[in-house]
């Protein structure tokens, strides 16, 4: 026992920084297991990962700022990125909170609620904002003999109006297999969509 | 003397217009070109020899003139056998392409029945088969025609002995691989009379039909198998019906015809852009997932500008 006692004494900064090391190491442990869940749910939300399949293609929404005022409009950018691959036309099923957003008409000339069209492919298959479905659906195309679309590049924007406080989010609909929401196709008849990267706006008073 | 002369001209030639427009009326005699036998059952595959036969009733004829028809779908003309004709002076003598053409002679004039020559057919599809004298024919005496009728005959290709039916007939094919339900597909042996719905599932790679006796006979003869699959190009693809089975490759099926004009093009590319997703008109939904979008764009861009067989 005296020699352990003396061993302590004699090795006392090595020991203390051996055990420093191992609150470290499990404090590091302890904070991987929970702190993603913890602190950044909406984080997990607003980015779809979908699969643990590398991107082949992926669509992003994105917004000029954080937050914005009652009253006030904003821009939301779809980028289509085919990651190289050419694409003969994409579909874009977006979802909305009805009671928090409303989409500002782009071509007040036409009837219904339209958003603004990008130039990736030479036609616009559909281009509709159901208001009370609080749902977008918008496709493009390489019409017959028209070039493909590949790279990356603005597929559509839409403007919204914020109408009510709260945290409204903006998702593109995708699910992996699925054909009936957003899709990103080649002339081989795939979807390559496999990532989505969705947009939370905060709205305040 | 003038007025007489004239008189007797004109009744001269009275009687030879009479005599001309009434020409069978002159003969007393009649003659019938017949076949023999006239009604026969034949095997399918099979060679069948009917004779070609004048019949002069009460009178003579020294030249015959006897043109068949025949139908090609179920007979194969094979031969013409003179050897044994009453008639030995051939002027002709032709056969092919559903007509027989027999000339036949002889310096003394024949009476009675006689055997103009012996044809043999082969029966190449089961069915009823009428022969039949055609225009042209002819039974001449010392130039002249005499009142002729004609008796044709029937001969009915049959395939009665077993294993002569296609009973199993595989057809290979593939689908899109988007396709998510079921394609209902017509298929039909053109000129034989059934016709089979066969539901295409996603996947499907290929479809049996049982077929029982007495439909489709075994035959050497080249038929047309007819694939029309809703919202697809029609396909029709060869194939000889030698054994109870078979197995037929029709290839792709080929969807993007919306509008069923067995074509894909402008028309069908404007009916899809006009039903897409919100609208979802079930027409243009070619991969039957109950939205028209872009992947039913991909697949009849893939086979736009395409015609069906």
């Amino acid at each position: 026992m005296k020699l352990f006692d003396d061993y302590l004494k004699e090795n006392i900064n090595f020991l203390t920084a051996v055990l420093a090391l191992i609150i470290l190491v499990e404090a590091t442990f302890i904070t991987s297991l929970f702190l993603p869940e913890r602190f950044e749910p909406i984080k997990k939300k607003v980015t779809s990962s979908l699969t643990k399949k590398p991107v082949v293609a992926s669509l992003t929404l994105t917004k000029g700022a954080t937050s914005y005022k009652v009253g006030d409009s904003f821009e939301v950018g779809v980028t289509l990125d085919t990651q190289g691959n050419k694409t003969v036309g994409t579909d874009l099923v977006i979802s909305y909170d009805k009671d928090k957003l409303e989409v500002v008409d782009a071509e007040a000339a036409k009837e219904g609620i339209q958003i603004k069209g990008g130039s990736l492919y030479d036609t616009v298959a559909t281009n509709k904002a159901i208001k009370k479905e609080g749902k977008i659906y918008f496709a493009a195309i390489a019409s017959p003999g028209k070039p493909e679309f590949s790279g990356k590049g603005v597929l559509a924007t839409i403007k919204f109006k914020a109408v009510k406080a709260g945290e409204a989010l903006v998702q593109a609909d995708h699910k992996i297999g699925s054909t009936i929401d957003s899709n990103v196709v080649t002339a081989a008849q795939k979807d390559i969509l496999t990532r989505v990267e969705n947009s939370l706006v905060s709205i305040v008073q | 003397m003038k007025k007489l002369l004239s008189r007797l001209l004109i009744l001269a030639l009275s009687l030879e217009i009479f005599s001309l427009l009434n020409l069978p009326s002159v003969y007393a005699v009649s003659a019938n070109l017949y076949l023999s036998p006239a009604n026969l059952s034949v095997n399918l595959n099979s060679e069948f020899t009917i004779a070609v036969r004048a019949d002069v009733n009460g009178g003579q004829t020294n030249a015959v003139q006897a043109n068949l028809s025949y139908p090609t779908a179920l007979l194969q003309f094979v031969s013409i056998d003179t050897i044994t004709s009453a008639f030995d002076i051939q002027a002709e003598n032709t056969g092919g392409s559903g007509s027989v053409k027999i000339a036949r002679g002889i310096l003394t004039p024949k009476t009675g029945d006689q055997l103009v020559a012996n044809v043999t057919f082969k029966g190449i599809s089961t069915g009823a088969a009428n022969v039949s004298f055609a225009s042209g024919s002819n039974v001449v005496d010392g130039g002249s025609a005499i009142p002729l009728t004609t008796t044709p005959g029937t001969y009915t290709v049959t395939s009665t002995q077993e294993g002569n039916w296609v009973n199993k007939i595989v057809i290979n094919l593939s689908l899109p691989d988007v396709l998510q339900g079921n394609l209902i597909s017509k298929v039909s042996i053109i000129g034989e009379s059934p016709e089979y719905s066969v539901d295409l599932k996603p996947g499907t790679t290929s479809v049996t039909l049982t077929i029982p006796d007495g439909v489709f006979a075994v035959s050497s003869l080249t038929k047309k198998l007819k694939l029309a699959t809703e919202k697809s190009l029609t396909r029709v693809v060869d194939f000889i019906p030698n054994a109870k089975e078979l197995t037929i490759n029709v290839g792709s099926i080929k969807l993007g015809d919306i509008n069923s004009d067995n074509a894909i093009n402008s028309i069908d590319y404007s009916i899809l852009i006009s039903s897409y997703m919100p609208k979802n008109d079930t027409k243009a939904d070619l991969n039957l997932d109950t939205v028209v979008n872009s992947i039913d764009y991909s697949m009849m861009l893939a086979n736009f500008s395409g015609v069906g067989d």
